[in-house]
């Protein structure tokens, strides 16, 4: 079994983000960057998978400047197989549409008989590039998935859905799968694999090469949110407990002639 | 402007938030119709045409089946502009849409623009990014996009029954059916229905719940007591619940219970749109070491500290009280 796994590096969201002086891009500097969350998932289930087979290649890819070999590092030191590069040092291949098209492109070279990513990023959180290179390259795509099981040849799915609600879905291979955070628990590089994840092989392919012409229809700015009146409370510990204790008391008295009454 | 909107529904019952996509269309277009994979005997509400695509016969779950059936009804009506929610089923089925017609997609739009501040026109939809902290806009001379709105949006017409001047749209009498090539490499094999929800977190007045910041044992065992001391409930965010350190059922937010409380007590949660979707309450206090965090957005009061340090002292103080 041939599997592709596609992985984001995104900022560390408790991160303090600056947007560029033009509008168009968020300042890298001093950003720590790490594996988008849900990606982490879908390496886990390729690696479950992979666990469990006894023929079984795992291809960690993720598109973006150099910084991103550094997240295709950590999919290999879990487990992987090899990695793959999609180049784009200007940063600008952001757009879902773009990202879906370059992988697409390569994924069309090999034959890949499932294809997993996160469900969405954590930075941009569109959700879309997935659906898009199931669309792209004419295969089923199923989103949002909490459990995965692998039988007879074909992929059996539960998709989360709002309040609690579940679906199960069954699908044939190949398939792109997109994985919820809570289908698995990701599992760590150990110390060996961290060794071993530096002599896997990584191939390096040029962005423009699989993604020849942008059909990119979009100007993108970013700006801080206005934020609606909060009352913000600084101070030390203590202090801040007095305050909050005589906010809640009324709470608390309520809460004890409840219990007597009952 | 013409909107065409994807109403949705499951298992005979509409969702909600349908009247989102009515009022937004209220506030941007000029024209609108409506397309449901549903029902006949439980119509949806709806302005303009209602095309209905029986899923007794295509399937509640088959996005293929039902982006053929789309397609077939954009042709029909051309809209500059395809709004879903931003669902399950609205934000799966939208980047196909938009694939299929080479159109833009833009997901979870939390505001569109027509025109600019000084009176020129646009195109211009705004989404959340960097975990809240951001807004992005983006503009477009795109002819045709598809986008998905987030349910509940505000700024929003009122669209309940509940006030005097709230504008009600009656449920559809008629509709238009369409059909659809059914694509059978995808097998939709039923609904799970969610583990009871023991707490009722949905009738708690009081929650404390605890977020990413509160997800260790020393924590949680603080926030389960503050809540005891409160006479409400204890609850956690999807990170918490993904670590298995509490029951799923009490897990606020899209994908879990919705709330309607008096007083909700954060504690070390970020404030993903995804939990704050699932929170209704007359008060919001957060307790948070990021100031920054996208909860301050919503909360009434922000109280930035560490909850494993803050909340033995203030339990304390709240037992002084009682004596």
């Amino acid at each position: 079994m041939n599997i592709l796994v596609c992985v984001k590096q995104v900022p560390d969201m408790e991160s303090a983000f600056h947007v560029a002086a033009d509008g168009s891009r968020i300042e890298e500097e001093h950003l720590v960057w790490r594996m988008n969350e849900y990606d982490r998932y879908a390496v886990e289930q390729a690696l479950l998978l992979k666990d469990r087979l006894t023929e079984c290649t795992v291809t960690a890819l993720s598109l973006g400047p150099d910084r991103v070999v550094e997240v295709i590092t950590k999919a290999l030191a879990m487990g992987c197989d090899n990695g793959v590069h999609i180049a784009d040092s200007t940063g600008d291949v952001t757009a879902p549409l773009d990202v879906a098209e370059a992988i697409a492109a390569h994924a069309k070279e090999q034959t890949y008989d499932l294809i997993l990513t996160g469900m969405q990023s954590e930075d941009l959180g569109s959700g879309m590039v997935g659906v898009l290179i199931g669309e792209i390259l004419s295969l089923p795509s199923i989103t949002g998935v909490v459990s995965f099981e692998l039988a007879n040849g074909q992929y059996i799915l539960t998709r989360e859905l709002e309040q609690g609600m579940r679906a199960s879905v069954t699908a044939p291979s190949p398939a792109v799968i997109t994985c919820q955070t809570g289908l698995n628990t990701p599992r760590y590089p150990t110390f060996p694999n961290i060794m071993k994840a530096r002599n896997k092989p990584l191939r390096t392919r040029c962005v423009t090469t699989l993604l020849p012409t942008s059909r990119q229809q979009q100007e993108v700015s970013y700006s801080v949110p206005e934020k609606p009146a909060c009352t913000i409370l600084e101070g030390p510990p203590e202090h801040l407990a007095q305050i909050l204790a005589d906010m809640l008391r009324p709470y608390v008295h309520a809460a004890s002639l409840k219990g007597k009454t009952t | 402007m013409k909107l065409l909107l994807i109403a949705e529904q499951r298992d005979g019952v509409l969702s909600k938030h349908i009247t989102d996509l009515i009022g937004f269309a209220d506030q941007h277009g000029k024209e609108q119709c409506m397309f449901l994979v549903g029902y006949k005997k439980t119509l949806p509400p709806a302005r303009g045409t209602l095309y209905l695509c029986d899923a007794g016969k295509h399937g509640e779950y088959n996005p293929a089946t039902h982006l053929n059936a789309i397609q077939t009804v954009v042709a029909r009506e051309q809209p500059d502009l395809v709004v879903l929610l931003h669902s399950s089923y609205g934000a799966d089925l939208a980047p196909r849409i938009a694939y299929a017609l080479g159109a833009l997609c833009i997901t979870g739009v939390t505001e569109y623009r027509q025109q600019n501040a000084d009176g020129t026109s646009c195109n211009a939809f705004v989404t959340s990014a960097y975990n809240g902290k951001l807004q992005r806009t983006v503009r477009t001379t795109a002819k045709q996009a598809v986008i998905t709105i987030q349910p509940g949006l505000s700024g929003l017409p009122d669209m309940s029954d509940m006030s005097g001047t709230a504008v009600s749209v009656p449920a559809c009498t008629s509709y238009t059916p369409v059909s659809a090539e059914k694509d059978t490499r995808v097998l939709f094999s039923g609904y799970i229905q969610p583990e009871g929800c023991t707490a009722a977190l949905d009738k708690a007045q009081i929650i404390v719940c605890a977020g990413r910041g509160a997800a260790d044992r020393e924590s949680l065992t603080l926030v389960k007591a503050l809540a005891k001391k409160l006479g409400g409930e204890h609850a956690a965010t999807r990170p918490v619940i993904d670590a298995n350190a509490m029951e799923a059922s009490r897990q606020i937010g899209v994908t879990g219970q919705s709330t309607l409380s008096q007083l909700h007590l954060s504690c070390g949660a970020s404030g993903a749109l995804q939990h704050l979707a699932g929170i209704t309450t007359q008060q919001l206090i957060a307790i948070t070491t990021d100031e920054k965090a996208p909860i301050s957005n919503r909360a009434d009061t922000l109280v930035v500290a560490d909850v494993k340090a803050l909340l033995p002292l203030l339990l304390a103080k709240l037992s002084e009280s009682k004596s």
